[in-house]
């Protein structure tokens, strides 16, 4: 295999030999190490064969020691390709230019992408590095990726750090942003209001002033903390005059403060005792159809849904060609999973123990992050037959508090 | 005369004695075929007779005769030459 692939290179002859002795033609060929390769008898009594271009001068002394006559037949091999392609110079030169065209543009930048960002403006990455030249249409050899990633960092502010890495002819300039600290929910002056009913078991003012005490029962949208700071004046002048002056306001404040409250939920759930519904069985058949335009056409699997009872599922596939260049066909997976019904017989027992552990995640959704149960109440109730209903009442000791900037005619 | 089959005793004796194989002691061809398709023959002494369906090729003490068909002598080196093509017999001639 490699010695042809070497006679390749070289260049090697067909030739036809013709006389009475091959056989000692044949033999003083191998002695002097000429190679010769796939000699054939052909049924003149003449012999084929190929032999590799330098042997072919010291063949012609052997042919005429051995009294035979050769003739070339055929050439190949890379020396004849070459005088060939001599006469067909314009497709020699297609053939560089194409090549060296490739590799000149393969060396621009034609993408630059951003990452990492979620603040920092895109546009404004994008502007700085421009700057530093990596930009479209720019000589990658120019771009000095370091300094790129130093300049970006001093120009835009607000970044933790910039990586540039550049892999063929896209540029991606990944960022991490500075993680800042929280900033306040509402801007301005504010009240700390209720978000919810409850009964107040600690207040806790930061700014502003409290409302409420500690052991109250506060409704949705009561004030908990004001941010509005009055003159309290001495109570025996307000007594001595007949109406009592309104309290000067001194300050609005942004009120901050928890108030933790105990906070109940009250859930009634109805529960089946015998469960019914529908299982998968696990057996799937899946049908693969193409879609170009409005027509489909099914490819593999069932035409409709060979189970008696099923449920599908559809999954879309868009093949992309490059980039964000698509074709016009979607590839549609169907999967079809059997149904199988089944009756669950359960006593009221665990009827109202599903009942409670449902309610118990009901409520869950609604508890904001911090909040702890306290108790929790199961009472059932009458329920039609075949049914338990029970009563779940949950406690909690949540923080009810929350901004709400105060309207500025106040 | 005799001068030779001593000294071919001798080597004889002594192949097996260092166990070594005869082809490198002895000068005797090696010959490796795969299937009947094709055949390798080293330490070969010249081709005698080549036709298309019947090779001879000279060996030390003797010749051996290749019968087939379409036999084609693929390559041929001073010490190696290789035979493809349905290779149907092998015969040794002293």
């Amino acid at each position: 295999m490699l010695r042809r692939w070497w006679s390749f290179w070289i260049g090697f002859l067909g030739i036809r030999i013709e006389g009475s002795q091959l056989e000692k033609f044949i033999n003083m060929a191998a002695s002097r190490g000429i190679p010769l390769y796939d000699l054939r008898r052909e049924p003149s009594g003449r012999i084929s064969a190929k032999v590799r271009m330098d042997g072919f001068r010291s063949l012609r002394h052997v042919a005429r020691k051995s009294g035979s006559r050769m003739r070339i037949e055929s050439r190949y091999g890379l020396p004849f390709y070459a005088s060939s392609l001599k006469r067909q110079r314009s497709l020699v030169i297609g053939v560089i230019s194409f090549v060296l065209t490739i590799l000149i543009m393969s060396t621009f930048v034609w993408d630059v992408e951003v990452i990492g960002n979620d603040r920092v403006d895109k546009q404004q990455l994008l502007q700085a590095a421009a700057e530093k030249g990596i930009r479209l249409g720019r000589w990658r050899p120019l771009i000095d990726v370091r300094e790129a990633e130093q300049a970006i960092m001093g120009a835009v502010p607000g970044l933790e750090w910039v990586g540039i890495t550049a892999k063929g002819t896209r540029v991606v300039i990944e960022v991490q942003e500075k993680v800042l600290p929280k900033k306040p929910a509402v801007d301005g002056p504010c009240n700390i209001i209720a978000t919810k009913d409850g009964i107040i078991q600690r207040l806790m003012v930061l700014v502003g002033e409290g409302k409420v005490v500690e052991g109250e029962r506060v409704v949705k949208d009561q004030v908990l903390i004001s941010g509005l700071i009055f003159q309290h004046k001495p109570t025996i002048r307000s007594q001595a005059e007949d109406k009592p002056e309104p309290p000067k306001l001194i300050d609005k404040v942004q009120a901050r403060g928890e108030a933790w409250a105990k906070v109940s939920y009250d859930q009634w759930i109805e529960e089946p005792v015998v469960l019914e519904g529908t299982v998968p069985t696990g057996a799937v058949s899946e049908q693969w159809r193409i879609k170009w335009g409005n027509k489909e056409i099914i490819i593999k699997g069932p035409p409709s849904n060979p189970y008696p009872v099923g449920v599908e599922e559809v999954s879309l596939r868009t093949p992309s060609l490059w980039r964000n260049l698509g074709l016009p066909v979607e590839i549609i997976k169907a999967e079809y999973h059997e149904l199988r019904a089944f009756r669950h017989e359960r006593t009221a027992q665990e009827a109202m123990t599903a009942a409670q552990e449902k309610a118990r995640q009901a409520v869950s959704v609604l508890l904001p992050p911090g909040a702890r149960v306290l108790r929790e109440m199961v009472l059932p109730q009458p329920a039609p037959p075949g049914m338990v209903k029970v009563k779940v009442s949950v406690e909690t000791l949540e923080d009810i508090g929350q901004p709400q900037p105060i309207e500025t005619s106040t | 005369m005799a001068w030779e089959r001593g000294k071919q005793r001798l080597q004889k004796a002594l192949a097996g004695f260092l166990e070594m194989p005869k082809d490198v002691l002895l000068d005797y061809p090696k010959i490796t075929m795969i299937g009947n398709v094709q055949l390798v023959l080293e330490n070969h002494r010249g081709i005698v007779e080549y036709a298309d369906e019947r090779i001879r090729v000279g060996i030390t003490g003797g010749q051996l005769e290749i019968i087939g068909e379409q036999l084609v002598l693929r390559t041929i080196l001073p010490e190696e030459l290789v035979v493809e093509g349905r290779i149907r017999q092998l015969n040794y001639f002293k």
